[in-house]
């Protein structure tokens, strides 16, 4: 029955626990797939933890057998479970929580792009969030045809990360933006851009400040340049639609501030000019689209000259649905890219899945850590039960060890006292009764 | 003999407890109180947890003196408890008496000296009774301040890596809380802080209503020194661009920030400055990629034409199409734009004087390259940080001071989204701090006046903040706490002298062997 009992409760307890950690990682294991073993990082963590208890369990259960009768010994062992329970539990955890070394690590690791309290309770939307880029951008890649279009999009969804050409793509394309791109930026133009801070000045700067490239490869089978005009009747997405420019593998592929942010400007021109001129302007633009495209195209070539930006930003007009906007999109589309913090976490997405998978390791190591040290004390106080012999009573061992304490208190005074007025038999009686006695 | 020992479970309980309702409780007290002062702002260096150190420190001596009257004094019991109780009553005391006396009497100083500077402050009583009060309010206050100017009261260097964009070095000066550049500026990408936006407001409005006092418009003023600067051969400015000798300037102690040739080795041919603004000769490459592309491009030609040669002979849009049309070409630059919009005569005059007047030149008749670049400074301009503007040239300090202020709280401001003086609109509102591509700044709720009068009264709720309020806080505790915590310290030792009676019984019987 006890061996029976304390079966139950190991189960219920570090067993339980990597099942709970397990069930919490379903969606981080689901959505880093193809990323081998990284997403299980949390996972495993939490079975070492669990490894060093199972070792500490056995040991502190043979060492209690065999020191059977010795309480002191057995409750050692008990002593030694119960502290590795809490070490391997919240303990750990809390030396790691406490100075903040995760959140340092993290936002050191991703330049503070990911905080510690995104993911300290929110890690199964982050992990679809991680997972939706490198989905997002197997799709991308695979409209302009960096990915073989023999195979089925499907295939290479569902091949991932795993997929060689995909890890190339990524790896290849991201030194590009990176070094070509944000490394390139000195000052504080680009910080004051990311910081909610793009003035007009800032942008000048970003755009026409002096660069410097490296010869770096990017990896582009066609070049889908957007459509920078669309009405409700001329509306591609991008331009020459199903006949694509191959892409010059000689061009330099340099990136912009607005690859950078990713998200294209829109400025509502219809909301500034009276309606007649609005009116007036989308009636003429709707009767010759295709010269309105001819001037944006040279516009937009004058921006890409090494004059200018040196890199293509598109500057595009939107005039669907009533609407007259001024678009400014970046290339990142285009070229099958994220903005520049997506395409460096794509380019870290295992490490990162790695962290994520941490996160539920971590929340249910705490949650069920208290359960853990129960288990472990129950089992505890049920081996010394079984093997830590007969338990004494508050203060008897303080007594009998008193007992043993040999007097040494002169007793003359006292026996004078008592035997006053006895007669010699009487003292002599008592003499040799408290003489035994003493001894 | 269990009786005993739990008689002493209890009397060391007891003994803790009374302990802990002594000192621990008053250091813990006065933390709770002196919370809004360590989350302030404006206390400085230790001053922020001067309140909490007090009372530890208070706490420290009388542990100090009960450790040395256990050493000299063993077996005196009452004795030792005497002098500890007296030690106790001093030492809480000693804050009530230094706040109701001695400091008293600087306050009073303190507050004449601030009355001098306008700012009005309440008696001494109120602020011992207020003072928590104040330091939320003064905090309001100022983020209220930071707000509409978008900053932080922690000023910040946006720059990447710790360099300025021609990778000059920024260096800190914590004192003022500035990143500086070699040339004493602030560096490209420095946000202002709360003391950085506070002396370039007070150097900016100070100057400004000083002048106004005497009847002068100091951006007159300060528009003369400068054009004298640059229009004079022999300024100390154009000294320093053609690299004279030192010892020739008449500025006094002048010395180069590297060399003689620093202003040329930024502004010069390839300068290290000029890559990184819109100069004459990376504007005419732009505008000859322009003509050379738009002038190519056939649909856009095919469309103009359908404007040009209507034989209307004037200045209508046929002309003006043709004009516009010779131009494009890889030829174009800023003098043959420039010439073409002065040429073009729409409504009685040319479209150049137009252009002029919507930049705010009235009365002229073309649109000059000065004007165009005057207009383009707002937009495209860059400061070297490795030389001295034309302000660093002014004499007079007062002048000088402003002419920095005001490209602080203008160009520089504006540049990072932080505008501290605005341009008052047609209207007469004027919009500063956040002014982005996508925000237009808040209406400045303060006038000049009331931003010199807020500063004044900030730095002097600042010195009691630092000088007044954390003997206040131990004073507020020490108040209520002085005769609980001698109280609390004698019951205390009454109960240590009860545990050592437990324990010697306990003694007595164990000698006494199990009889």
């Amino acid at each position: 029955m006890k061996r029976f009992l304390k079966i139950i409760l190991f189960l219920i307890g570090f067993p339980a626990l990597l099942g709970f950690v397990v069930w919490k990682s379903l969606t981080v294991i689901q959505e880093g797939s193809t990323y081998g073993f990284w997403p299980y990082v949390g996972i495993i963590l939490a079975g070492v933890f669990a490894l060093v208890y199972l070792i500490a369990f056995i040991i502190t259960g043979v060492k209690a057998k065999k020191n059977a009768g010795n309480r002191k010994k057995v409750m050692g062992g008990v002593v030694a479970l119960v502290i590795v329970s809490f070490v391997m539990t919240a303990g750990l955890w809390l030396v790691i929580d406490i100075p903040k070394l995760l959140p340092d690590i993290l936002n050191s690791a991703t330049s503070g792009t990911i905080g510690f309290d995104d993911l300290r309770e929110d890690y199964a939307a982050n992990a679809e969030v991680h997972g939706n880029l490198l989905d997002e951008f197997i799709r991308l890649n695979y409209q302009n045809k960096n990915l073989d279009n023999s195979y089925t999009l499907d295939s290479w969804l569902e091949e991932g990360y795993s997929a060689p050409e995909v890890q190339e793509l990524i790896a290849t394309n991201f030194a590009s933006m990176d070094k070509n791109g944000y490394v390139t930026f000195k000052g504080p133009w680009i910080n004051l851009a990311d910081g909610g801070r793009l003035t007009i000045p800032v942008l000048v700067h970003l755009i026409i400040n002096e660069r410097e490239f490296q010869d770096l490869p990017y990896m582009l089978e066609y070049d889908l340049i957007p459509n920078p005009y669309k009405d409700d009747n001329f509306n591609d997405k991008f331009q020459n639609e199903d006949n694509y420019p191959k892409h010059d593998q000689e061009y330099l592929v340099k990136w912009s501030i607005l690859d950078m942010q990713g998200t294209p400007m829109e400025i509502d021109l219809g909301g500034i000019l009276p309606d007649d001129i609005k009116t007036l302007i989308l009636g003429v633009t709707s009767l010759m689209p295709e010269t309105i495209v001819s001037v944006l195209n040279t516009l937009n070539e004058c921006i890409e000259d090494d004059a200018l930006a040196g890199t293509p930003i598109y500057i595009g007009i939107n005039a669907q649905n009533g609407d007259f906007k001024l678009v400014i999109s970046s290339t990142v589309e285009s070229r099958g890219m994220w903005d520049y913090k997506k395409s460096a976490w794509l380019n870290s997405n295992h490490l990162l899945f790695a962290v994520i998978s941490i996160f539920p390791a971590r929340q249910w190591l705490y949650i069920w850590g208290g359960i853990v040290i129960f288990t472990s004390v129950a089992i505890g106080a049920l081996r010394l039960k079984e093997f830590g012999g007969e338990e004494e009573e508050e203060g008897e061992n303080e007594q009998k060890q008193a007992a043993y304490v040999p007097a040494k208190v002169d007793y003359s005074e006292i026996d004078k006292e008592v035997t006053k007025g006895m007669s010699p038999y009487e003292r002599n009686f008592y003499y040799a009764t408290q003489e035994r006695l003493r001894r | 003999m269990v009786k005993t020992r739990r008689k002493i479970t209890t009397l060391r309980v007891l003994q803790v407890l009374f302990y802990a309702l002594g000192f621990p409780l008053f250091v813990h007290l006065v933390m709770l109180v002196a919370r809004p002062l360590s989350d302030s702002n404006l206390t400085t260096g230790i001053n922020g947890s001067l309140s909490i150190l007090i009372a530890a420190a208070m706490w420290v001596v009388v542990i100090i003196v009960q450790l040395l009257m256990s050493a000299v004094c063993r077996k005196n019991r009452m004795a030792r408890a005497v002098v500890v109780a007296l030690v106790a009553a001093v030492i809480t005391i000693a804050p009530i008496l230094y706040s109701d006396f001695l400091l008293k009497g600087k306050y009073e100083e303190d507050v004449k000296a601030a009355a001098e500077k306008g700012v009005e402050a309440e008696n001494y009583e109120v602020q011992l009774t207020e003072y928590a009060e104040y330091v939320s309010a003064t905090n309001a206050e100022i983020n209220a301040f930071l707000e509409v100017f978008n900053i932080e009261f922690a000023s910040r260097d946006y720059n990447r890596g710790g360099a300025n964009t021609d990778l000059s070095e920024v260096t800190y000066d914590p004192e003022k809380d500035v990143y500086l550049s070699p040339n004493g500026m602030y560096s490209d990408g420095y946000r202002f802080g709360y003391y950085a936006a506070k002396e370039v407001l007070t150097n900016y409005y100070s100057n400004k209503l000083a002048y106004e006092a005497e009847g002068k418009d100091i951006d007159v003023e300060l528009a003369k020194a400068v054009a004298e600067l640059e229009s004079n051969p022999s300024s100390d400015w154009n000294k320093y661009k053609s690299g004279a000798s030192e010892s020739s300037f008449a500025k006094e102690g002048f010395e180069y920030i590297t060399s003689s040739t620093e202003y040329e080795d930024a502004y010069g041919e390839d300068g290290s400055a000029t890559k990184y603004y819109l100069t004459e000769e990376r504007l005419n490459a732009i505008l000859s990629v322009i003509g050379d592309k738009f002038g190519n491009n056939a649909e856009l030609k095919m469309l103009l034409n359908l404007f040009t040669g209507r034989g209307d002979g004037g200045e209508g849009i046929g002309a003006i199409v043709d004009k516009v049309l010779a131009i494009l070409n890889k030829d174009l630059d800023i003098d043959t734009l420039l010439g073409v919009v002065n040429e073009i005569e729409l409504s009685g005059q040319s479209l150049g004087a137009m252009l002029a007047g919507l930049l705010g030149q009235e009365g002229v008749t073309e649109l000059t390259k000065d004007m165009l670049f005057g207009l383009l400074v707002n937009f495209s301009s860059y400061q070297s940080p490795m030389t001295y503007p034309v302000y660093y040239f002014i004499e007079d300090a007062d002048l000088r001071d402003y002419a920095y202020a005001k490209y602080y709280a203008t160009v520089h401001g504006a540049t990072l989204g932080s505008v501290l003086v605005g341009t008052p609109d047609a209207n007469g509102n004027e919009y500063v701090g956040e002014i982005t591509m996508s925000t237009s700044g808040t209406l400045n709720p303060y006038s000049g006046e009331d931003l010199l009068y807020m500063f004044n009264k900030w730095d002097f709720d600042q010195k009691l903040q630092n000088e007044y309020y954390p003997v206040f806080a131990v004073r507020e505790i020490a108040l209520k706490m002085s005769a609980v915590i001698v109280f609390t310290l004698m019951a205390a030792y009454f109960f240590t002298a009860l545990i050592d009676k437990q324990y010697a019984k306990l003694t007595l019987k164990t000698e006494g062997g199990n009889r």
